[in-house]
Protein backbone atom coordinates (compact mmCIF):
# COMPACT_ATOMS: atom_id res chain seq x y z
CA UNK A 1 0.00 0.00 0.00
CA UNK A 2 2.38 2.63 0.52
CA UNK A 3 4.51 1.45 -2.04
CA UNK A 4 2.26 2.20 -4.15
CA UNK A 5 0.93 5.30 -3.02
CA UNK A 6 4.65 6.63 -3.44
CA UNK A 7 5.10 4.63 -6.82
CA UNK A 8 1.67 6.65 -7.97
CA UNK A 9 3.63 9.92 -6.70
CA UNK A 10 6.51 9.43 -8.95
CA UNK A 11 4.69 8.30 -12.16
CA UNK A 12 2.60 11.51 -11.07
CA UNK A 13 6.23 13.24 -10.93
CA UNK A 14 7.10 11.92 -14.14
CA UNK A 15 4.01 12.99 -15.64
CA UNK A 16 4.61 16.36 -14.38
CA UNK A 17 8.14 16.56 -16.32
CA UNK A 18 6.34 15.32 -19.63
CA UNK A 19 7.92 11.97 -19.75
CA UNK A 20 6.17 9.29 -21.54
CA UNK A 21 5.92 5.43 -19.49
CA UNK A 22 8.72 3.37 -20.65
CA UNK A 23 8.54 1.35 -23.35
CA UNK A 24 7.62 -1.81 -21.76
CA UNK A 25 5.00 -0.76 -19.85
CA UNK A 26 3.84 1.23 -23.25
CA UNK A 27 4.25 -2.41 -25.26
CA UNK A 28 2.27 -4.60 -22.65
CA UNK A 29 -0.46 -1.63 -21.85
CA UNK A 30 -4.57 -2.70 -22.49
CA UNK A 31 -5.73 -0.91 -25.45
CA UNK A 32 -9.34 0.94 -23.95
CA UNK A 33 -11.96 2.08 -26.94
CA UNK A 34 -15.05 3.75 -27.10
CA UNK A 35 -13.93 5.00 -23.68
CA UNK A 36 -15.82 7.73 -21.76
CA UNK A 37 -14.58 9.55 -18.31
CA UNK A 38 -16.84 9.36 -15.73
CA UNK A 39 -17.47 10.72 -12.56
CA UNK A 40 -17.82 9.16 -9.63
CA UNK A 41 -18.49 10.35 -6.08
CA UNK A 42 -17.31 8.29 -3.11
CA UNK A 43 -20.97 7.92 -1.02
CA UNK A 44 -21.00 9.86 2.26
CA UNK A 45 -17.93 11.65 1.75
CA UNK A 46 -15.93 14.40 -0.43
CA UNK A 47 -14.38 12.29 -2.32
CA UNK A 48 -14.28 12.02 -6.18
CA UNK A 49 -12.60 10.15 -8.62
CA UNK A 50 -12.90 9.86 -12.37
CA UNK A 51 -12.66 6.39 -14.21
CA UNK A 52 -12.52 5.00 -17.95
CA UNK A 53 -15.91 3.20 -18.86
CA UNK A 54 -15.05 1.10 -22.26
CA UNK A 55 -13.79 -1.49 -23.96
CA UNK A 56 -10.85 -3.14 -22.93
CA UNK A 57 -8.28 -5.04 -25.13
CA UNK A 58 -5.55 -7.42 -23.92
CA UNK A 59 -6.21 -6.23 -20.38
CA UNK A 60 -3.76 -8.59 -18.11
CA UNK A 61 -6.01 -9.70 -16.02
CA UNK A 62 -9.13 -8.98 -17.52
CA UNK A 63 -8.14 -9.61 -21.22
CA UNK A 64 -11.03 -8.53 -23.76
CA UNK A 65 -14.48 -6.94 -22.86
CA UNK A 66 -16.64 -4.28 -21.26
CA UNK A 67 -14.40 -2.61 -18.13
CA UNK A 68 -14.68 0.37 -15.26
CA UNK A 69 -11.11 1.47 -14.82
CA UNK A 70 -9.82 1.81 -11.16
CA UNK A 71 -9.09 5.52 -10.86
CA UNK A 72 -7.30 7.85 -13.25
CA UNK A 73 -4.20 9.60 -11.81
CA UNK A 74 -3.45 11.53 -15.20
CA UNK A 75 -5.14 11.52 -18.44
CA UNK A 76 -3.81 12.60 -21.89
CA UNK A 77 -5.46 12.90 -24.70
CA UNK A 78 -3.17 14.31 -27.18
CA UNK A 79 -0.72 11.09 -26.72
CA UNK A 80 -3.80 8.61 -26.22
CA UNK A 81 -2.40 7.33 -22.89
CA UNK A 82 -3.94 7.52 -19.28
CA UNK A 83 -2.32 6.47 -15.90
CA UNK A 84 -5.18 4.44 -13.92
CA UNK A 85 -4.13 3.74 -10.08
CA UNK A 86 -2.87 0.58 -11.16
CA UNK A 87 -1.63 0.73 -14.96
CA UNK A 88 -1.58 2.48 -18.23
CA UNK A 89 -3.89 2.59 -20.82
CA UNK A 90 -3.67 3.32 -24.21
CA UNK A 91 -6.65 5.42 -25.44
CA UNK A 92 -8.56 3.93 -28.54
CA UNK A 93 -11.38 5.76 -30.03
CA UNK A 94 -13.62 7.46 -28.01
CA UNK A 95 -17.36 6.87 -27.53
CA UNK A 96 -19.56 9.88 -29.05
CA UNK A 97 -19.12 13.12 -27.46
CA UNK A 98 -22.87 13.57 -27.73
CA UNK A 99 -23.10 14.66 -23.84
CA UNK B 1 -7.81 37.36 -2.59
CA UNK B 2 -4.97 35.44 -1.21
CA UNK B 3 -1.76 36.61 -0.80
CA UNK B 4 0.64 34.75 1.39
CA UNK B 5 -0.05 31.62 -0.54
CA UNK B 6 2.96 31.40 -1.77
CA UNK B 7 4.05 27.55 -0.78
CA UNK B 8 1.31 26.27 -2.85
CA UNK B 9 1.71 24.86 -5.90
CA UNK B 10 0.62 26.80 -9.32
CA UNK B 11 -2.63 25.12 -9.78
CA UNK B 12 -3.66 25.47 -6.05
CA UNK B 13 -3.41 29.03 -6.07
CA UNK B 14 -5.13 29.50 -9.13
CA UNK B 15 -8.00 27.31 -7.56
CA UNK B 16 -8.09 29.81 -4.81
CA UNK B 17 -8.91 32.52 -7.36
CA UNK B 18 -12.67 34.13 -7.75
CA UNK B 19 -12.76 35.17 -11.47
CA UNK B 20 -11.00 33.92 -14.17
CA UNK B 21 -9.31 37.09 -15.05
CA UNK B 22 -7.34 37.33 -11.67
CA UNK B 23 -6.65 33.65 -12.40
CA UNK B 24 -5.41 34.33 -15.67
CA UNK B 25 -3.28 37.56 -13.99
CA UNK B 26 -1.81 34.93 -11.41
CA UNK B 27 -0.64 32.19 -14.21
CA UNK B 28 0.64 35.45 -16.02
CA UNK B 29 2.68 36.74 -12.82
CA UNK B 30 4.20 33.34 -11.72
CA UNK B 31 4.99 32.20 -15.44
CA UNK B 32 6.88 35.35 -15.83
CA UNK B 33 8.38 34.87 -13.00
CA UNK B 34 10.11 31.51 -13.93
CA UNK B 35 10.25 32.54 -17.75
CA UNK B 36 12.84 35.07 -16.48
CA UNK B 37 15.08 32.35 -15.53
CA UNK B 38 15.40 31.44 -19.04
CA UNK B 39 15.45 34.79 -20.37
CA UNK B 40 12.21 34.50 -21.93
CA UNK B 41 9.39 36.19 -22.84
CA UNK B 42 5.92 35.56 -22.00
CA UNK B 43 3.77 35.53 -25.73
CA UNK B 44 1.87 38.64 -26.32
CA UNK B 45 -0.73 37.34 -27.40
CA UNK B 46 -1.50 35.34 -24.11
CA UNK B 47 -1.87 38.84 -22.31
CA UNK B 48 -4.22 39.88 -24.52
CA UNK B 49 -8.19 39.62 -22.78
CA UNK B 50 -9.72 41.28 -25.77
CA UNK B 51 -9.28 37.73 -27.72
CA UNK B 52 -12.12 35.54 -28.20
CA UNK B 53 -12.11 32.78 -25.82
CA UNK B 54 -11.38 29.77 -28.66
CA UNK B 55 -8.21 31.57 -30.10
CA UNK B 56 -7.40 32.30 -26.65
CA UNK B 57 -7.71 28.52 -25.57
CA UNK B 58 -5.43 27.75 -28.75
CA UNK B 59 -2.78 29.94 -27.38
CA UNK B 60 -2.50 28.50 -24.64
CA UNK B 61 -2.19 25.03 -25.50
CA UNK B 62 0.06 25.79 -27.92
CA UNK B 63 1.92 27.36 -24.52
CA UNK B 64 1.55 23.94 -22.97
CA UNK B 65 3.45 22.73 -25.18
CA UNK B 66 5.99 24.85 -24.68
CA UNK B 67 6.19 24.18 -21.34
CA UNK B 68 6.32 20.73 -21.50
CA UNK B 69 9.52 20.58 -23.40
CA UNK B 70 10.85 21.94 -20.54
CA UNK B 71 10.35 18.41 -18.40
CA UNK B 72 10.63 19.79 -15.29
CA UNK B 73 7.97 19.20 -12.19
CA UNK B 74 7.36 23.12 -11.69
CA UNK B 75 7.14 23.31 -15.47
CA UNK B 76 4.20 20.79 -15.28
CA UNK B 77 2.52 22.41 -12.53
CA UNK B 78 2.56 25.95 -15.13
CA UNK B 79 1.29 23.89 -17.71
CA UNK B 80 -1.48 22.45 -15.42
CA UNK B 81 -2.15 25.64 -14.26
CA UNK B 82 -2.23 27.20 -17.20
CA UNK B 83 -4.87 24.23 -18.31
CA UNK B 84 -6.91 25.12 -15.52
CA UNK B 85 -7.69 28.66 -17.74
CA UNK B 86 -9.18 26.32 -20.61
CA UNK B 87 -11.61 24.69 -18.58
CA UNK B 88 -15.70 25.35 -19.58
CA UNK B 89 -18.16 24.50 -17.22
CA UNK B 90 -20.71 24.30 -20.34
CA UNK B 91 -18.01 21.78 -22.02
CA UNK B 92 -17.66 19.21 -19.18
CA UNK B 93 -14.77 17.45 -21.75
CA UNK B 94 -12.61 20.06 -21.13
CA UNK B 95 -12.18 19.16 -17.27
CA UNK B 96 -11.46 16.05 -18.24
CA UNK B 97 -7.53 16.05 -18.91
CA UNK B 98 -7.27 18.64 -15.70
CA UNK B 99 -9.57 17.66 -12.99
CA UNK B 100 -7.18 14.39 -11.80
CA UNK B 101 -4.09 16.30 -12.03
CA UNK B 102 -5.50 18.87 -10.02
CA UNK B 103 -7.19 16.75 -7.81
CA UNK B 104 -3.64 15.08 -7.05
CA UNK B 105 -2.11 17.96 -6.77
CA UNK B 106 -4.45 19.43 -4.12
CA UNK B 107 -3.56 16.35 -1.72
CA UNK B 108 0.18 16.63 -2.35
CA UNK B 109 -0.17 20.19 -1.34
CA UNK B 110 1.09 21.51 2.01
CA UNK B 111 -1.74 24.01 3.62
CA UNK B 112 -1.00 26.49 6.00
CA UNK B 113 -3.79 26.10 8.02
CA UNK B 114 -6.99 23.81 8.05
CA UNK B 115 -9.20 26.37 7.00
CA UNK B 116 -6.96 26.98 3.48
CA UNK B 117 -7.34 22.95 3.44
CA UNK B 118 -11.16 22.75 3.89
CA UNK B 119 -11.54 25.57 1.25
CA UNK B 120 -9.60 24.01 -1.53
CA UNK B 121 -11.30 20.90 -0.70
CA UNK B 122 -14.41 23.07 -1.00
CA UNK B 123 -13.46 24.59 -4.38
CA UNK B 124 -12.48 21.35 -5.48
CA UNK B 125 -15.58 19.76 -5.20
CA UNK B 126 -17.23 22.21 -7.57
CA UNK B 127 -14.76 21.50 -9.78
CA UNK B 128 -15.21 17.85 -9.95
CA UNK B 129 -19.68 18.74 -10.34
CA UNK B 130 -18.31 20.81 -13.38
CA UNK B 131 -16.11 17.71 -14.96
CA UNK B 132 -19.67 15.65 -14.23
CA UNK B 133 -21.75 18.44 -15.81
CA UNK B 134 -23.41 19.89 -13.15
CA UNK B 135 -23.16 23.45 -15.09
CA UNK B 136 -23.48 22.92 -18.49
CA UNK B 137 -26.63 25.22 -18.69
CA UNK B 138 -24.97 28.21 -17.05
CA UNK B 139 -24.19 30.90 -19.85
CA UNK B 140 -20.88 31.34 -19.90
CA UNK B 141 -19.70 31.84 -16.48
CA UNK B 142 -16.17 30.51 -15.45
CA UNK B 143 -15.79 27.58 -13.52
CA UNK B 144 -13.28 30.26 -11.39
CA UNK B 145 -16.48 32.26 -10.59
CA UNK B 146 -18.70 29.24 -10.17
CA UNK B 147 -16.78 28.19 -7.72
CA UNK B 148 -16.46 30.98 -6.05
CA UNK B 149 -19.79 31.84 -5.44
CA UNK B 150 -21.14 28.09 -4.93
CA UNK B 151 -18.90 27.99 -1.67
CA UNK B 152 -19.18 31.74 -0.84
CA UNK B 153 -16.06 32.80 -0.90
CA UNK B 154 -15.26 36.85 0.63
CA UNK B 155 -17.33 38.73 -2.32
CA UNK B 156 -15.40 40.24 -4.95
CA UNK B 157 -15.53 43.66 -5.52
CA UNK B 158 -17.34 43.45 -9.68
CA UNK B 159 -16.08 46.95 -11.53
CA UNK B 160 -17.00 45.47 -14.78
CA UNK B 161 -19.06 42.68 -14.33
CA UNK B 162 -19.20 40.97 -17.53
CA UNK B 163 -18.77 37.53 -14.85
CA UNK B 164 -22.11 38.24 -13.15
CA UNK B 165 -23.21 35.03 -11.68
CA UNK B 166 -26.26 34.59 -9.60
CA UNK B 167 -27.04 31.22 -8.54
CA UNK B 168 -30.78 31.93 -7.64
CA UNK B 169 -31.39 33.25 -11.42
CA UNK B 170 -29.67 30.02 -12.81
CA UNK B 171 -31.19 27.18 -10.12
CA UNK B 172 -29.00 24.64 -10.07
CA UNK B 173 -30.34 21.03 -11.00
CA UNK B 174 -31.98 19.14 -8.44
CA UNK B 175 -29.56 16.28 -8.56
CA UNK B 176 -26.78 18.91 -7.98
CA UNK B 177 -28.90 19.98 -5.00
CA UNK B 178 -29.18 16.82 -3.65
CA UNK B 179 -25.21 15.85 -4.24
CA UNK B 180 -24.65 19.06 -2.05
CA UNK B 181 -26.88 17.84 1.14
CA UNK B 182 -24.85 14.83 0.79
CA UNK B 183 -21.72 16.45 1.23
CA UNK B 184 -22.86 17.55 4.57
CA UNK B 185 -22.28 14.17 5.74
CA UNK B 186 -23.50 11.28 6.92
CA UNK B 187 -26.02 11.74 10.33
CA UNK B 188 -28.16 9.59 12.67
CA UNK B 189 -30.91 10.82 14.96
CA UNK B 190 -29.62 9.51 18.27
CA UNK B 191 -32.97 10.47 20.35
CA UNK B 192 -36.16 10.10 18.54
CA UNK B 193 -38.83 12.26 19.88
CA UNK B 194 -41.59 9.62 20.32
CA UNK B 195 -39.51 7.45 22.60
CA UNK B 196 -38.43 10.14 25.24
CA UNK B 197 -40.27 12.05 27.18
CA UNK B 198 -39.52 15.57 27.04
CA UNK B 199 -40.89 16.44 30.43
CA UNK B 200 -38.00 16.14 33.03
CA UNK B 201 -35.33 15.65 30.52
CA UNK B 202 -32.25 17.80 31.17
CA UNK B 203 -31.82 20.84 29.22
CA UNK B 204 -29.15 19.57 26.77
CA UNK B 205 -30.92 16.53 26.05
CA UNK B 206 -34.47 18.70 25.47
CA UNK B 207 -31.88 19.91 22.30
CA UNK B 208 -30.89 15.94 21.11
CA UNK B 209 -34.59 15.05 20.34
CA UNK B 210 -34.94 14.02 17.05
CA UNK B 211 -32.03 15.94 15.55
CA UNK B 212 -30.16 14.40 13.37
CA UNK B 213 -26.37 14.09 15.10
CA UNK B 214 -22.97 14.42 12.56
CA UNK B 215 -21.19 10.93 11.73
CA UNK B 216 -17.35 11.07 11.93
CA UNK B 217 -15.88 9.73 8.22
CA UNK B 218 -13.22 8.40 7.32
CA UNK B 219 -10.89 9.58 5.23
CA UNK B 220 -7.07 8.53 3.79
CA UNK B 221 -7.17 5.53 5.64
CA UNK B 222 -4.43 4.38 3.88
CA UNK B 223 -2.39 7.17 4.63
CA UNK B 224 -3.71 7.06 8.52
CA UNK B 225 -2.33 3.69 8.67
CA UNK B 226 0.58 4.67 7.55
CA UNK B 227 1.38 7.52 10.03
CA UNK B 228 0.30 5.10 12.84
CA UNK B 229 2.76 2.65 11.93
CA UNK B 230 5.61 5.10 11.59
CA UNK B 231 4.78 6.94 15.15
CA UNK B 232 4.39 3.30 16.52
CA UNK B 233 7.02 1.18 15.25
CA UNK B 234 6.77 -1.79 17.33
CA UNK B 235 3.05 -2.16 16.19
CA UNK B 236 3.14 -2.51 13.05
CA UNK B 237 0.94 -5.41 13.31
CA UNK B 238 -1.19 -3.81 15.91
CA UNK B 239 -2.20 -1.03 13.71
CA UNK B 240 -2.63 -3.22 10.90
CA UNK B 241 -5.36 -4.71 13.17
CA UNK B 242 -6.67 -1.36 15.09
CA UNK B 243 -8.00 0.38 11.16
CA UNK B 244 -9.00 -2.74 9.92
CA UNK B 245 -12.46 -1.49 9.70
CA UNK B 246 -12.06 1.88 8.48
CA UNK B 247 -13.17 2.40 5.00
CA UNK B 248 -12.64 5.44 3.33
CA UNK B 249 -15.79 7.97 3.08
CA UNK B 250 -17.47 5.66 5.26
CA UNK B 251 -18.60 6.79 8.93
CA UNK B 252 -15.44 5.51 11.35
CA UNK B 253 -16.79 2.46 12.60
CA UNK B 254 -15.14 -0.25 14.81
CA UNK B 255 -15.74 -3.58 16.20
CA UNK B 256 -15.00 -3.53 20.15
CA UNK B 257 -11.59 -3.57 20.31
CA UNK B 258 -9.33 -4.61 23.47
CA UNK B 259 -5.47 -3.51 23.19
CA UNK B 260 -3.64 -6.07 25.49
CA UNK B 261 0.29 -4.99 26.16
CA UNK B 262 2.23 -4.57 28.71
CA UNK B 263 2.74 -0.96 30.41
CA UNK B 264 3.81 1.58 28.87
CA UNK B 265 4.10 0.16 25.31
CA UNK B 266 1.99 3.12 24.24
CA UNK B 267 -1.66 1.23 23.87
CA UNK B 268 -3.80 4.59 25.10
CA UNK B 269 -1.45 6.84 23.15
CA UNK B 270 -1.89 4.75 20.47
CA UNK B 271 -6.16 5.41 20.55
CA UNK B 272 -5.75 8.89 21.51
CA UNK B 273 -3.74 9.37 17.83
CA UNK B 274 -6.16 7.54 15.66
CA UNK B 275 -8.78 9.44 17.25
CA UNK B 276 -6.79 12.89 16.83
CA UNK B 277 -5.53 11.79 13.00
CA UNK B 278 -9.54 10.90 12.55
CA UNK B 279 -11.08 13.94 13.99
CA UNK B 280 -12.76 11.75 15.89
CA UNK B 281 -13.71 12.68 19.95
CA UNK B 282 -12.28 10.17 22.80
CA UNK B 283 -14.03 9.99 25.95
CA UNK B 284 -11.63 8.66 27.64
CA UNK B 285 -13.23 6.03 31.23
CA UNK B 286 -10.90 5.09 33.87
CA UNK B 287 -11.92 1.26 34.71
CA UNK B 288 -9.36 1.72 37.78
CA UNK B 289 -11.51 4.15 39.62
CA UNK B 290 -15.14 2.06 38.73
CA UNK B 291 -16.69 0.47 41.84
CA UNK B 292 -19.90 0.07 40.28
CA UNK B 293 -22.28 -0.30 37.19
CA UNK B 294 -21.99 3.37 36.84
CA UNK B 295 -20.81 3.16 33.34
CA UNK B 296 -24.36 2.44 32.19
CA UNK B 297 -25.72 5.62 33.86
CA UNK B 298 -27.36 6.54 37.11
CA UNK B 299 -30.76 5.66 37.45
CA UNK B 300 -33.23 9.24 37.32
CA UNK B 301 -34.68 9.75 40.49
CA UNK B 302 -31.46 9.33 41.80
CA UNK B 303 -29.69 13.11 43.11
CA UNK B 304 -26.58 11.81 41.11
CA UNK B 305 -28.88 10.73 38.17
CA UNK B 306 -26.69 11.32 34.89
CA UNK B 307 -26.82 8.87 31.04
CA UNK B 308 -24.43 6.26 30.21
CA UNK B 309 -21.08 6.94 29.80
CA UNK B 310 -21.39 6.60 25.51
CA UNK B 311 -24.45 9.12 25.73
CA UNK B 312 -22.44 11.54 27.45
CA UNK B 313 -19.47 11.29 24.93
CA UNK B 314 -22.47 11.40 21.74
CA UNK B 315 -23.22 14.96 24.06
CA UNK B 316 -19.95 16.26 24.53
CA UNK B 317 -19.00 15.50 21.22
CA UNK B 318 -22.28 16.02 18.50
CA UNK B 319 -20.82 13.28 17.12
CA UNK B 320 -22.85 9.89 16.94
CA UNK B 321 -19.66 7.72 16.56
CA UNK B 322 -17.04 9.50 19.40
CA UNK B 323 -14.99 6.37 20.61
CA UNK B 324 -15.42 5.09 24.29
CA UNK B 325 -11.75 4.46 25.52
CA UNK B 326 -11.64 2.22 28.44
CA UNK B 327 -8.37 2.28 30.13
CA UNK B 328 -6.96 -0.11 31.81
CA UNK B 329 -10.69 -2.51 31.65
CA UNK B 330 -9.03 -5.35 34.11
CA UNK B 331 -8.31 -2.92 37.20
CA UNK B 332 -12.08 -2.52 37.50
CA UNK B 333 -13.69 -3.63 41.46
CA UNK B 334 -14.87 -6.94 41.20
CA UNK B 335 -17.58 -6.45 43.41
CA UNK B 336 -21.43 -7.10 42.19
CA UNK B 337 -22.43 -4.94 44.91
CA UNK B 338 -23.81 -1.44 43.29
CA UNK B 339 -23.32 -3.43 39.81
CA UNK B 340 -19.57 -3.82 37.79
CA UNK B 341 -18.56 -2.50 35.09
CA UNK B 342 -17.83 -5.37 33.23
CA UNK B 343 -21.92 -5.90 33.68
CA UNK B 344 -22.77 -2.47 33.08
CA UNK B 345 -20.87 -2.43 29.45
CA UNK B 346 -22.18 -6.13 28.12
CA UNK B 347 -25.49 -4.15 26.42
CA UNK B 348 -23.30 -1.55 24.90
CA UNK B 349 -20.91 -3.93 23.11
CA UNK B 350 -23.81 -5.76 20.65
CA UNK B 351 -25.12 -3.57 18.13
CA UNK B 352 -28.56 -4.98 18.50
CA UNK B 353 -29.06 -3.94 22.04
CA UNK B 354 -27.41 -0.62 21.65
CA UNK B 355 -29.10 0.68 19.17
CA UNK B 356 -32.52 0.39 21.33
CA UNK B 357 -30.51 1.44 24.57
CA UNK B 358 -33.41 2.86 27.27
CA UNK B 359 -30.77 5.03 29.22
CA UNK B 360 -32.10 4.88 32.72
CA UNK B 361 -30.29 7.99 33.37
CA UNK B 362 -32.81 10.27 31.55
CA UNK B 363 -35.41 7.76 30.99
CA UNK B 364 -35.05 7.90 27.20
CA UNK B 365 -34.29 5.59 24.52
CA UNK B 366 -31.20 6.21 22.31
CA UNK B 367 -29.07 4.83 19.68
CA UNK B 368 -25.92 4.21 20.52
CA UNK B 369 -25.35 1.55 18.03
CA UNK B 370 -22.97 4.19 16.42
CA UNK B 371 -20.38 4.35 19.36
CA UNK B 372 -17.14 2.60 18.94
CA UNK B 373 -15.28 0.73 22.08
CA UNK B 374 -11.84 0.95 22.41
CA UNK B 375 -10.56 -0.84 25.86
CA UNK B 376 -6.83 -1.32 26.95
CA UNK B 377 -5.28 -3.85 29.59
CA UNK B 378 -2.09 -5.45 30.93
CA UNK B 379 -3.75 -8.36 31.25
CA UNK B 380 -6.28 -10.56 30.29
CA UNK B 381 -6.81 -13.12 32.60
CA UNK B 382 -9.07 -10.97 35.24
CA UNK B 383 -11.69 -10.24 32.63
CA UNK B 384 -14.93 -12.54 32.27
CA UNK B 385 -15.19 -15.00 29.19
CA UNK B 386 -18.60 -13.11 28.13
CA UNK B 387 -16.92 -9.98 28.65
CA UNK B 388 -13.52 -11.43 26.57
CA UNK B 389 -15.81 -12.96 23.38
CA UNK B 390 -17.18 -9.48 22.94
CA UNK B 391 -14.13 -7.50 22.07
CA UNK B 392 -11.23 -8.44 19.36
CA UNK B 393 -8.35 -8.42 20.94
CA UNK B 394 -5.42 -7.11 19.51
CA UNK B 395 -1.67 -7.39 20.98
CA UNK B 396 0.21 -4.60 21.56
CA UNK B 397 4.13 -5.45 22.23
CA UNK B 398 6.36 -3.73 23.78
CA UNK B 399 9.33 -1.79 21.86
CA UNK B 400 12.75 -3.14 21.94
CA UNK B 401 16.46 -0.99 21.09
CA UNK B 402 15.97 -1.34 17.28
CA UNK B 403 12.72 1.13 17.62
CA UNK B 404 14.73 3.40 19.33
CA UNK B 405 16.33 5.94 17.21
CA UNK B 406 12.51 6.41 15.56
CA UNK B 407 10.66 6.45 18.58
CA UNK B 408 13.15 9.13 20.00
CA UNK B 409 13.17 11.19 17.31
CA UNK B 410 9.54 11.33 17.86
CA UNK B 411 9.50 12.16 21.45
CA UNK B 412 11.91 14.80 20.21
CA UNK B 413 9.43 15.97 17.82
CA UNK B 414 6.43 16.33 20.34
CA UNK B 415 8.57 18.08 22.72
CA UNK B 416 9.33 20.78 20.12
CA UNK B 417 6.18 20.86 19.81
CA UNK B 418 5.17 22.11 23.28
CA UNK B 419 8.23 23.86 24.08
CA UNK B 420 9.63 26.54 21.56
CA UNK B 421 12.73 26.38 23.24
CA UNK B 422 13.08 23.08 22.20
CA UNK B 423 12.87 23.65 18.51
CA UNK B 424 16.30 24.15 17.65
CA UNK B 425 17.93 21.26 19.46
CA UNK B 426 20.34 18.91 17.52
CA UNK B 427 19.13 15.51 17.02
CA UNK B 428 20.25 13.20 19.66
CA UNK B 429 24.13 11.59 18.95
CA UNK B 430 25.10 8.25 18.90
CA UNK B 431 26.38 8.53 22.06
CA UNK B 432 23.18 10.10 23.46
CA UNK B 433 21.08 7.26 22.17
CA UNK B 434 23.40 4.63 23.13
CA UNK B 435 22.98 5.75 27.10
CA UNK B 436 19.33 6.65 26.49
CA UNK B 437 19.05 2.52 25.51
CA UNK B 438 21.01 1.29 28.19
CA UNK B 439 18.55 3.12 31.02
CA UNK B 440 15.36 2.62 28.64
CA UNK B 441 16.28 -1.08 28.68
CA UNK B 442 16.31 -0.99 32.74
CA UNK B 443 12.90 0.54 32.36
CA UNK B 444 11.51 -2.57 30.29
CA UNK B 445 11.33 -0.66 27.36
CA UNK B 446 8.37 1.63 28.57
CA UNK B 447 7.36 4.69 26.20
CA UNK B 448 6.46 7.09 29.11
CA UNK B 449 9.88 6.19 30.50
CA UNK B 450 11.42 7.22 27.08
CA UNK B 451 10.23 10.64 27.43
CA UNK B 452 11.22 11.34 30.65
CA UNK B 453 14.94 9.61 29.77
CA UNK B 454 14.84 12.21 26.32
CA UNK B 455 14.13 15.02 28.30
CA UNK B 456 16.24 14.18 30.98
CA UNK B 457 19.57 13.65 28.44
CA UNK B 458 18.32 17.08 26.73
CA UNK B 459 18.42 18.80 30.09
CA UNK B 460 21.82 17.70 30.58
CA UNK B 461 23.44 18.96 27.16
CA UNK B 462 21.51 22.49 27.89
CA UNK B 463 23.56 22.40 31.96
CA UNK B 464 26.39 21.40 29.52
CA UNK B 465 26.70 23.81 26.81
CA UNK B 466 29.41 26.09 26.75
CA UNK B 467 27.67 29.90 26.91
CA UNK B 468 28.51 33.17 25.52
Amino acid sequence: MIDDKRSLNDAFRAYLRGEIPDGIEMATAPRISDWKAVVRECPYSRVFELRLVGNVARHPKLGDGPITTSRILWIDKHRCVARTMSRIYILDQPADESS
Amino acid sequence: MKSETSALPPPVQLLMCARWDAAHALAVKMTREHLAAFDEQLPDRLLDLTLDRNVMHSMICAFVDRLAQEGTEEAGLLALAWRMLTCDPRKPQSFVEVIPALSWTIRQATFESDADAKEACDLEAIWWHATAGAFVKTDGVSIFRIAAVETTLPPVADDNDDESYDPSAAPLPPTFMKKMMKLQGPSVVVMRAALAAEKGLPAAWKEMRDLPVRLVVARDVADVRELLQQEFPHAHNAVTLLTRDLRDGEPLRMQPLLLIGPPGSGKSRLVRRLAEITYAYVYRFDAASSMDGMFGGTPKGWSSAQPSVPARAILMSQQANPIVMVDEIEKAATSTHNGNLWHAMMPFLERETSAHYRDSGIDAELNLSHVNFLATANDIAPLPGPLRDRFRIIRVPSPNLGHLPTLAAKVMSDLAADDDFRENDQPLAPDELAVIGRAWMREKFSMRKLKRLVEATLETRDSCAPRH
